[in-house]
């Protein structure tokens, strides 16, 4: 146990730690450091980049009813005893475990202006114009959470899967005998199992949608304008490519407690549910 | 109590391996150990091994031949990775004497004071011998920051069997600015072909026009100005006539828009050619390439940067001299295809002979450039936004003007900061 709580401590515990007392000072890496106050914060809230990166963020949070609803939709398709499950549920697992560059490359060239999303949509006249869905800064968003949708649904699927096969077989056999349909099985009994697995999920999707990263990182790099920049993002370009790791630190600070008072929010909503 | 005195025990004892580990973390430069008055001097290029190795170790055993005291260690590290690397390098003072830097990494480290300056070091005749537009783009307060290395000059890509197919003539090909406009708009128009593949960037867009776009120390963003406007109004106005795709256009995407016919003609750097060459060998056939028809030559160049914590910085100017000079520039553009940043280099017959292939006409295409080449260095931590923001102009038809205001207005709060 000591080896690996020792590579957390290095890894993990000990960057986290020294990130706090970073966020007060001017550290550049390169440059020697000095002790800044609150400086970073103040500048932090009057960034607007920052403010619409956050901004961003939140509005990423509204996938993450949907890809629970979606999950666990396939979490009970697939839960149905029928022949080639495990090729299905395999299938939808694929998009989890392939790398978010290389799904993010492909759908760059399926959303590309000559791709075959607008081939599609033109050949079946539901569009009359090609559009440049991750150039546009009406649809660039949008089209990230599909993205991010499509590729996270299988883990939350598993998960839920899991969930339902760890559900007695007697509960729902009670039910039936009383005459109980499958949607009063479905609400009455299988969501009120599930409910770990549901609080588990909600609260992963919530902190992966607040600090996604990958999809705008390949795909637009925040753009256009500030479309489809988000906290973590932005972040990532005031340490790495400004080497402004103090600034950068007080952002992650920032970020940090707003994940933090989401992650309360669905716990605590649970809880009184 | 005893758990408590238990955990509190185990946490002391991690806490003490967590910082004996860091303590070992700090270890002494290897690199720069002195062995007497042996010097080693460490040199770290970009993506460069193991295509060029042949190359880099006879430059290597020539240099040492000429300098028996000097060991050159060389190591490569690939383009995403070198500045992390630099970076913490640096921070624990294990800096490397000679570092290929782009003209970005250049100046955002040299505004960090984190580069030594060159012009304490270098000749008058090898300051000299660098074109001035690709050496003055990275000095900045009468500080040089890195000597220019080898450059890749953009060229435009022409498919002419598309053109031929649509009935536009394969001759007279445009020789200004607003010729290739009208051009690529009468090109869309003939064949429903994109005409031309330009970034919505500040260096493609308003760098190849000539506008102007910093102060010359780089504390002001300058693309508000009425010569901007007119630029970007006239790409506005290719993006709704559908001429230039409305697409982030990293190389791979342009490779892929005009190795798939979907672009007549592509602006694009030297080495293009090797997306296209064996990958769609009919349209390989059937390109031709002429100079960009621009004010300028919007160059992407590798400098040779000696860190300011180098303990070795004479010798290590004298390692990055040799590494840029004329004759050794003019070795590694036969040997990679690149285009060489001194002006003797050009003057070789090498950059003017034609054995009839594509990769000569790229090569005096390309040459015939150099004249009017500059390399726009922007710091690193502005280009992002910048260019982000002019995609939003561009891409969603937004008012000029206001823009590049709000750009302006905001680049220069952040240069002040």
């Amino acid at each position: 146990m000591l080896p690996g709580l020792l590579i957390l401590a290095v890894f993990v515990f000990w960057p986290l730690i020294y990130s706090i007392p970073l966020a007060f000072t001017d550290y550049s890496v390169v440059g020697d450091m000095h002790f800044v106050g609150m400086k970073n914060f103040q500048k932090a809230f009057s960034d607007s980049d920052f403010i619409a990166a956050l901004k961003n963020s939140i509005q990423y949070v509204i996938i993450v009813p949907i890809i629970q609803l979606i999950s666990l939709a396939f979490a009970v398709a697939l839960n149905q005893k029928m022949r080639g499950v495990k090729v299905f549920r395999t299938l939808f697992y694929f998009p989890v475990i392939t790398s978010t560059v290389a799904v993010s490359i492909v759908w760059s060239w399926l959303l590309s202006s000559g791709g075959l999303i607008n081939k599609i949509l033109l050949g079946t006249n539901i569009l009359s114009e090609k559009i440049s869905w991750l150039s546009n800064d009406q649809t660039a968003l949008w089209v990230l959470m599909f993205i991010t949708t499509w590729k996270g649904v299988g883990y939350y699927m598993v998960i839920y899967l899991a969930g339902l096969q760890s559900v007695p077989g007697e509960l729902t056999e009670a039910a039936r005998i009383d005459r109980a349909s499958s949607i009063q099985i479905f609400f009455k009994i299988l969501i009120p199992m599930l409910k770990p697995q549901v609080v588990m999920c909600s609260l992963m999707s919530v902190m992966s949608a607040i600090k996604v990263f990958d999809e705008p990182f390949v795909l637009t790099k925040g753009g256009p304008g500030n479309s489809t920049l988000t906290a973590s993002l932005y972040i990532y370009q005031k340490g790495f490519q400004n080497f402004d790791f103090g600034y950068a630190a007080a952002l992650s600070l920032i970020l940090s407690v707003i994940i933090l008072f989401f992650s309360l929010f669905v716990k605590l909503y649970n809880r009184k549910k | 109590m005893f758990n408590i005195k238990k955990k509190i025990a185990v946490s002391a004892i991690t806490m003490g391996l967590v910082i004996g580990t860091m303590g070992c973390g700090a270890a002494p430069s290897t690199a720069q150990k002195n062995d007497g008055d042996k010097e080693t001097i460490e040199f770290w290029t970009i993506s460069l091994q193991p295509t060029f190795n042949d190359y880099f170790e006879k430059l290597i055993a020539d240099f040492e031949g000429a300098n028996p005291n000097v060991t050159i260690n060389w190591k490569d590290y690939p383009k995403d990775t070198i500045q992390d690397k630099l970076l913490t390098s640096i921070a624990s003072d294990n800096a490397p004497d000679v570092v290929n830097l782009n003209a970005d990494m250049t100046l955002t480290l040299g505004d960090k004071s984190a580069l030594a300056n060159a012009e304490e070091f270098i000749s008058d005749e090898t300051k000299n011998s660098f074109f001035d537009g690709i050496y003055g783009a990275t000095k900045v307060e009468d500080k040089a920051l890195a000597l220019p290395w080898y450059t890749t000059i953009p060229i435009i890509y022409i498919n002419e069997s598309l053109l031929k197919d649509a009935g536009i003539p394969t001759e007279n090909y445009p020789t200004t600015a607003a010729e290739y406009y009208d051009w690529a708009i009468d090109v869309k128009k003939k064949t429903n072909l994109y005409g031309m593949a330009m970034e919505a960037n500040i260096r493609e867009i308003l760098g190849s026009a000539g506008v102007p776009v910093f102060n010359e120390d780089y504390t002001e963003l300058l693309i508000n100005k009425p010569e901007a406007v007119e630029v970007i109004k006239e790409f506005q106005k290719l993006y709704a006539d559908s001429a230039n795709p409305k697409e982030n256009l990293d190389q791979e995407t342009r490779a892929q828009l005009y190795n798939s016919k979907q672009v007549v003609s592509v602006y694009s750097g030297t080495t293009f050619v090797n997306k296209f060459k064996t990958t769609a060998p009919d349209v390989y056939q059937n390109t031709t390439v002429i100079p960009v028809p621009f004010e300028h030559s919007v160059t992407t160049t590798m400098y040779l940067g000696v860190p300011d914590k180098s303990k070795h910085k004479e010798m290590a100017f004298k390692f990055a001299e040799f590494v840029s000079n004329p004759d050794n520039q003019l070795e590694f553009s036969k040997t990679a295809n690149t285009i060489p940043s001194t002006k003797k280099t050009i003057e070789d017959p090498y950059f003017k002979e034609s054995d009839g292939s594509l990769e000569s006409q790229i090569k005096i295409a390309a040459a015939s450039g150099l004249e009017k080449s500059k390399e726009i260095p922007v710091p690193q931590h502005i280009l992002e936004k910048v260019n982000r923001d002019l995609q939003d102009i561009l891409f969603n038809d937004k008012d000029v003007q206001e823009g590049l205001d709000k750009i302006v207005e905001e680049v220069n709060k952040q240069l002040k900061d």
